[in-house]
């Protein structure tokens, strides 16, 4: 197509009204780079939209410019407040997360063998251990005097045998 | 309202007074001429001017943008049916330039933001056509004001 051709096309026209499809968007682009006298004619047509806005343009009533100024002020507070909201929200969180991990930890640690007991046993162990001693020492002494006694006796038999077998 | 009651830097309200001194009263015609009701309209230009005051963030903006910017937001703000075409009786100058049928394309895609191909569907007109009436129709305005 040959740039005059291109130009009287109103392509430039649909792509500054801002109406414009993709292919076209891609055309005018692509014109733009290739052909110095298209760009400078896409150049002055945007201009010549901007004085047209300007010619129907419509004086905006007084306070229009503080309620503006209120208007991105409330915008900013919102965001601000909003943005104070999602740090909190974050945080708890954050803190939730934490207290499910610690959770997850103490069941696991609640699978060992191992216990925790107060301090205050470890004198009642020392006792029940201190009198095992005893007892099985008592075991040990008892039991070695019945085996004597026994012996005692098994030859006191004896001897008595004999003498009735003498008579 | 003083300043100091406001919550917003030095910088950047003379970024939105200045926008404001450049564009505010186009962007009150564009959104007059989308919605065709005075109060509405300066409600409207409240929230756009605003909302692009705080998108830009100090940067430069065309026209163009500020347009578009505006357009996408009367989208949310106004809904207008896409089966719909909303012609207003025009005072402008500009407008009285053109034929009945050049002013409702122009009006259609200029204010309402129709494509091409849509309006070639609501008023059953090749596109090409609608093409042409568009570029006769900014042509003609451009000769008027010697452009």
């Amino acid at each position: 197509m040959e740039i005059k051709q291109l130009i009287d096309s109103g392509l430039m026209e649909t792509y500054v009204m801002g109406v414009a499809t993709d292919t076209e968007i891609q055309q005018v682009l692509w014109a733009k780079k290739q052909f110095p006298e298209f760009a400078d004619a896409l150049t002055k047509l945007e201009v010549d939209m901007e004085i047209l806005a300007q010619s129907m343009a419509v004086p905006p009533p007084s306070g229009i410019l503080s309620k503006i100024e209120q208007e991105v002020n409330e915008i900013k507070l919102r965001e601000q407040n909003l943005e104070r909201f999602t740090e909190t929200e974050s945080r708890y969180k954050q803190a939730e997360q934490e207290k499910v991990k610690q959770d997850r930890y103490i069941e696991v640690e609640s699978e060992t063998n191992q216990m925790r007991i107060s301090k205050a046993w470890r004198w009642v162990f020392a006792a029940v251990f201190v009198l095992g001693k005893i007892f099985l020492g008592f075991a040990i002494y008892f039991y070695l005097e019945n085996r004597q006694a026994q012996e005692q006796i098994k030859d006191l038999k004896i001897e008595i045998n004999q003498i009735k077998s003498i008579k | 309202m003083s300043e100091v009651a406001l919550n917003i830097s030095k910088d950047n309200l003379k970024d939105i007074r200045q926008l404001y001194d450049k564009y505010a009263g186009m962007l009150l015609g564009f959104i007059r001429g989308s919605v065709q009701d005075q109060k509405r309209s300066e409600e409207f230009l409240i929230k756009i001017i605003s909302e692009f005051a705080l998108e830009t963030n100090g940067k430069a903006a065309s026209w163009l943008e500020l347009r578009q910017f505006a357009r996408y937001k009367l989208i949310e703000f106004y809904p207008i049916g896409n089966a719909e075409i909303i012609i207003g009786n025009s005072t402008n100058d500009n407008l009285n330039l053109l034929d009945r049928e050049e002013r409702d394309v122009f009006q259609a895609v200029y204010y309402q933001g129709k494509s091409i191909a849509q309006l070639a569907d609501l008023l059953n007109k090749n596109e090409n056509t609608l093409r042409t009436q568009l570029k006769s129709s900014i042509d003609k305005i451009r000769k008027a004001r010697g452009n």
